[in-house]
């Protein structure tokens, strides 16, 4: 997609147009996943990589202004949240490399996530993404030890933790927003 | 349906149109429109210095106050320029030229006699209530305007906004006080500020953080 087709939709996404929104974060997925390519080891690391670019773009976009191109704006962002991203694979292969301590922790079983008093999860844990959801469903409910999970899920130990981490963001977000309404 | 895919799908749904932030130029004005308030009512509280309309007829001190506020507005730009992505260079660098002409200004005032001074604490430097009721109050009008954008450069934007704060509190110290004029002085308050800003700036990346989820 050309600089000026993105300019003309994320324009129009900031005045509201949620389709043109839509279209646009569509369409900077190939730059996104371009800018990643080669540099993200993993293919839950460039996931997680084009998912925190995603959620950058939706926080910066008011600063995007109307006739300027878009893609120094949205490489400045992406290089950003991809040198964010190499920090953790960084800081995440140190641990590994420490040995024996994480093989331990990752073969520990999980302890089981604490009850919330007087609600069902269920239903809150069908509303986030299926990796998540999973993730929490292997450790947390299931309280399998996160090598266990990955060997199951086919998912690294990393991406795990991430998703395990990010799932139970969402609930307690998805708990307050229930709190606030009753 | 991926994770990506749904992520999409949620942020679409949640857009329901944002207010664009204002062209740099116009945030600096907003911050210094905010800031002079600040100066006024220390005027207000500590009166003007008494020789100011002797002063204010020196061209070397109209120049050092208006490369103070030069060096204060500047720094600003170049911070407000970090948090807004793409942004050209020059807008992030434009501070370095008025803050070295600021000290070639001042080491030119020093003479080739130098001077001495024995600085036994804050107070011989900087004013103890002005200098930390204007650098503080504008360094965090600052960062409040920045928090609204984009965090794609918290430790050099934390950096510029204590050169910003730093250099208006010193503009608006030689307005009331006749104490801090001596040149050796002076170039030790900039350097002071000047070292503050790596010192202080990786808490930026605290004060500037992009949102979770």
């Amino acid at each position: 997609m050309e600089d000026a087709d993105l300019a003309a939709l994320l324009v129009a996404a900031q005045e509201g147009d949620r389709r043109a929104y839509a279209a646009f974060l569509n369409g900077v997925l190939p730059l996104l996943r371009g800018m990643g390519r080669g540099k993200l080891a993993s293919a839950a690391d460039m996931d997680d990589f084009v998912q925190d670019c995603l959620l950058s773009l939706h926080q910066a976009r008011a600063t995007y202004q109307p006739g300027r191109p878009v893609l120094p704006w949205l490489q400045a962002i992406a290089r950003n949240r991809l040198s964010d991203a190499l920090r953790r694979t960084y800081r995440r292969r140190d641990v590994e490399a420490q040995g024996h301590d994480s093989e331990l922790l990752e073969n520990v079983p999980q302890p089981a996530a604490e009850e919330v008093e007087g609600r069902e999860l269920g239903p809150l844990l069908a509303q986030l993404p299926d990796r998540q959801r999973a993730a929490l469903d292997m450790l947390k409910v299931r309280g399998m030890s996160l090598r266990d999970a990955s060997a199951e899920s086919g998912i690294s130990v990393g991406a795990l933790k991430v998703a395990v981490h990010r799932g139970i963001a969402s609930l307690r977000q998805m708990l307050g927003r229930e709190n606030e309404h009753d | 349906m991926t994770d990506t895919t749904r992520l999409i799908g949620q942020l679409a749904a949640h857009n329901d149109g944002v207010r664009r932030l204002p062209h740099p130029r116009w945030r600096l004005l907003r911050w210094l429109c905010l800031c002079l308030p600040l100066v006024l009512i220390m005027v207000g509280i500590e009166g003007v210095r008494p020789d100011l309309m002797l002063v204010v007829r020196q061209p070397l001190w109209l120049a050092q106050q208006g490369l103070a506020l030069g060096t204060a507005l500047a720094a600003a730009y170049a911070g407000i320029s970090f948090s807004v992505p793409g942004r050209e260079r020059w807008a992030k660098l434009v501070w370095l030229p008025i803050l070295g002409f600021w000290l070639s200004v001042i080491g030119i005032s020093l003479g080739p006699m130098g001077g001495a001074m024995v600085v036994t604490g804050f107070s011989e430097i900087f004013c103890p209530l002005c200098f930390p009721v204007i650098s503080i109050g504008s360094a965090c009008l600052l960062a409040w305007d920045m928090r609204r954008a984009a965090p794609i450069a918290p430790v050099r934007m934390m950096g510029l906004l204590l050169v910003a704060g730093g250099s208006l509190a010193l503009f608006g110290e030689r307005l009331i006080h006749d104490g801090f004029e001596a040149p050796l002085l002076m170039l030790v308050q900039i350097l002071a500020i000047l070292a503050a800003g790596p010192l202080l700036a990786p808490l930026g990346r605290a004060v500037f953080r992009w949102k979770r989820g």
